[in-house]
């Protein structure tokens, strides 16, 4: 399944309301942009999982504007983005409650966890931006500038995220004994 | 050389904890979800209604079925004959063909 399909099912959705087309969407990309929310929430499943079905809402309501010019799959990582940041927007009054702590209650409850402990404790060091460019750049293979376009964002920026990101990460993983 | 060092540590850290997530039902739950908005396969027969009425009336003045009526008249009956039975199945060929493309 190429960009081609991606392509050709864009139009259809945009051009017919083609829930089919929309569907072959949704299934192709669901992993990853499920990874994606699950990574940015400390493992939080049920919110991820929210959150994902809320950026392909969208995308399914917005679909007319994507014009073809980026990738289908930066369009959607765009729009998650956006997604989790009015999340966490909306979130900022309860910014009191230790959100560190809620997230190590998730990482025990939730399904996917356990084992993945690790990964949220490194990137709970980061910033919230850090983080979004980290996993997009590692996790989700996306380019410097595919990231620069889903974060909004100047090239310059997200290299220096991405940077001060990895400092951060080295830092607590050869503390914690990784790389020896 | 150091930050090589780095980056292939945090690389192979985050390769490690990369996990593909099962649909498990979350597709069907999307699909249920979407609103409504509006079946346009209206627009296909508008405009496939207009393109034939432009052919048919474009066709009629500038003599083109006159053309084809002419030299329908000089063909031999077997060959008309052949491409009207072949037709159905030459279209019902590229039909399934395209569909076996596009699946």
């Amino acid at each position: 399944m190429s960009k081609t399909d991606d392509l050709r099912w864009a139009s259809q959705v945009a051009l017919f309301g083609d829930k089919s087309a929309f569907d072959k969407l949704t299934r192709k990309y669901q992993s990853s942009i499920r990874r994606f929310f699950l990574n940015l929430t400390m493992g939080d499943g049920p919110l991820s999982d929210d959150l994902a079905q809320e950026t392909f809402i969208k995308a399914w309501l917005n679909m007319t504007s994507f014009k073809g010019l980026a990738s289908f799959s930066t369009w959607l990582y765009r729009i998650a983005y956006n997604v989790y940041y009015d999340d966490v927007r909306s979130r900022k009054s309860y910014a009191d409650i230790d959100t560190f702590e809620i997230d190590r209650m998730h990482q025990s409850q939730n399904e996917y966890s356990p084992e993945k402990a690790d990964i949220y404790t490194a990137l709970a060091r980061l910033r919230k931006e850090e983080q979004t460019a980290i996993l997009l750049f590692y996790m989700e293979d996306r380019t410097h500038p595919e990231i620069s376009k889903i974060m909004n964002c100047p090239l310059g920026t997200v290299k220096t995220y991405i940077l001060k990101g990895k400092e951060k990460m080295n830092v607590y993983l050869t503390n914690a004994g990784y790389g020896k | 050389m150091q930050d090589m060092e780095n980056k292939d540590m945090i690389l192979a850290f985050i390769t490690e904890n990369k996990q593909n997530i099962s649909d498990n039902g979350f597709s069907n739950k999307v699909l249920a979800r979407l609103p409504e908005t509006g079946d346009k396969q209206w627009i296909v027969m508008i405009m496939a209604a207009l393109g034939t009425s432009i052919t048919i009336v474009l066709g009629y003045y500038s003599g083109l079925f006159n053309l084809i009526c002419n030299y329908l008249q000089q063909v031999s009956p077997f060959v008309l004959l052949g491409a009207f039975v072949s037709f159905p199945l030459v279209s019902l060929f590229v039909v399934l063909n395209q569909r076996r493309v596009f699946a």
